[in-house]
């Protein structure tokens, strides 16, 4: 160890001395109600207290874990095994028609346009222009972060629903897709 | 049972010492070092206090900026005399276990003696735990800067310490 990292050292040993009473109680007076907003939870006194609820709870949920997972695994393997195994036989796929292939307007491969709009009862042609609306749900201040720079920035989260409404007049059918969203936004701070 | 406390306290009693300490070193006046913290505490707790977590630096630069402003008030009225600090050593800001202790009574005084721009990066790195970075952007200056003021810091204060002790009458032999 060098003389400066010594002298480091033993300048970390000394320790400042902590805020007055007197001193704390005039930062309490003069923070107000700011010195109130936010609140620590703290630990319960009672150490076996907390242990004997952990334990009491652990033995609750560690059978109900352990059917979950039981039931988990046999609803599983019994959809993975099929009933009747000649469904999956290489010669239904091997006599589909070419037209179930071949349609690209169509949203789901293998079925044509027209067979979805037989199947579905949904026309796929006629449809109105789409409308779209945003809407905004919430805003949420999330506090300061930094930027990269290192400048503090407070951050806004803004949760929006996109709306999307298809309407097709001829069947007075309306077909309304919602979306969430969310926006970030830093708004950079001057401390003064 | 469901305590609660004002996360402000806890915050404070760890960090309250140390921006003192720094306030003490920015302030004219070592009697100003309280309100200067006060008031850069409570500002910044009231914008930020409420997300329960606020950033020493933030505190650490409100206080630097406070002091400037302050000083500059201080200078257009031009009533104080320059008291310095002979009234209230470093020392009493920190525990009074070290008053007996004659070596570091010698350091701290050494650290008072050191430039300004010196001990305040001295006091930011060793008492409130800042790395170079957070000083660098505390007190506007370039990381280079920063590093090598504290580097000549350390030498001053290993070639000046000794000195003192040595100047000073050996109360204990004999």
């Amino acid at each position: 160890m060098n003389e400066l990292e010594e002298i480091e050292k033993e300048l970390t040993g000394l320790t400042p001395r902590s805020p007055s009473k007197d001193f704390s109680s005039r930062v309490e007076n003069a923070l107000g109600e700011a010195g109130s907003v936010a609140m620590k939870h703290l630990p319960d006194p009672n150490p076996t207290h907390d242990r004997s609820q952990l334990s009491s709870s652990i033995r609750f949920w560690i059978p109900l874990g352990i059917a979950a997972i039981l039931v988990f695994f046999l609803s599983i393997s019994s959809f993975l095994e099929p009933e009747d195994s000649s469904i999956f036989s290489s010669t239904d796929f091997a006599v589909q028609p070419l037209s179930m292939v071949g349609d690209e307007d169509s949203p789901l491969h293998g079925v044509t346009s027209s067979e979805l709009e037989d199947l579905s009862g949904v026309p796929v042609e006629g449809w109105l222009d789409p409308k779209t609306q945003e809407r905004l749900i919430r805003k949420i201040d999330e506090g300061i972060v930094d930027r990269a720079t290192g400048l503090p920035a407070r951050q806004y989260r803004y949760h929006f629903i996109d709306e999307t409404l298809w309407t097709h007049p001829a069947t007075e059918t309306r077909v309304l897709s919602t979306t969430p969203r969310q926006e970030v936004y830093l708004i950079d701070l001057e401390l003064y | 049972m469901n305590l609660t406390e004002p996360i402000w306290k806890t915050w404070f009693a760890k960090h309250g010492g140390k921006l003192l300490l720094f306030a003490r070193q920015q302030a004219r006046y070592p009697d100003d070092a309280e309100d200067l913290v006060q008031e850069a505490f409570v500002r910044i707790w009231r914008l930020y206090g409420h997300t329960g977590e606020v950033s020493p630096g933030l505190v650490y630069r409100a206080i630097r900026r406070l002091a400037i402003d302050w000083a500059r008030s201080l200078d257009r009225r031009k009533i104080r005399e320059d008291k310095v600090s002979l009234d209230s050593p470093l020392s009493s800001s920190f525990d009074r276990s070290l008053e007996k202790d004659e070596r570091k009574q010698a350091l701290l005084r050494a650290v008072e003696k050191l430039p300004k721009e010196q001990g305040e990066v001295l006091t930011l790195k060793i008492w409130s735990d800042l790395t170079f970075d957070e000083i660098a952007r505390t007190l506007d200056l370039s990381l280079n800067t920063v590093a090598s003021r504290y580097r000549y810091a350390l030498q001053k204060l290993k070639d000046s310490v000794p000195r003192e002790i040595e100047g000073k009458p050996q109360t204990h032999t004999l």
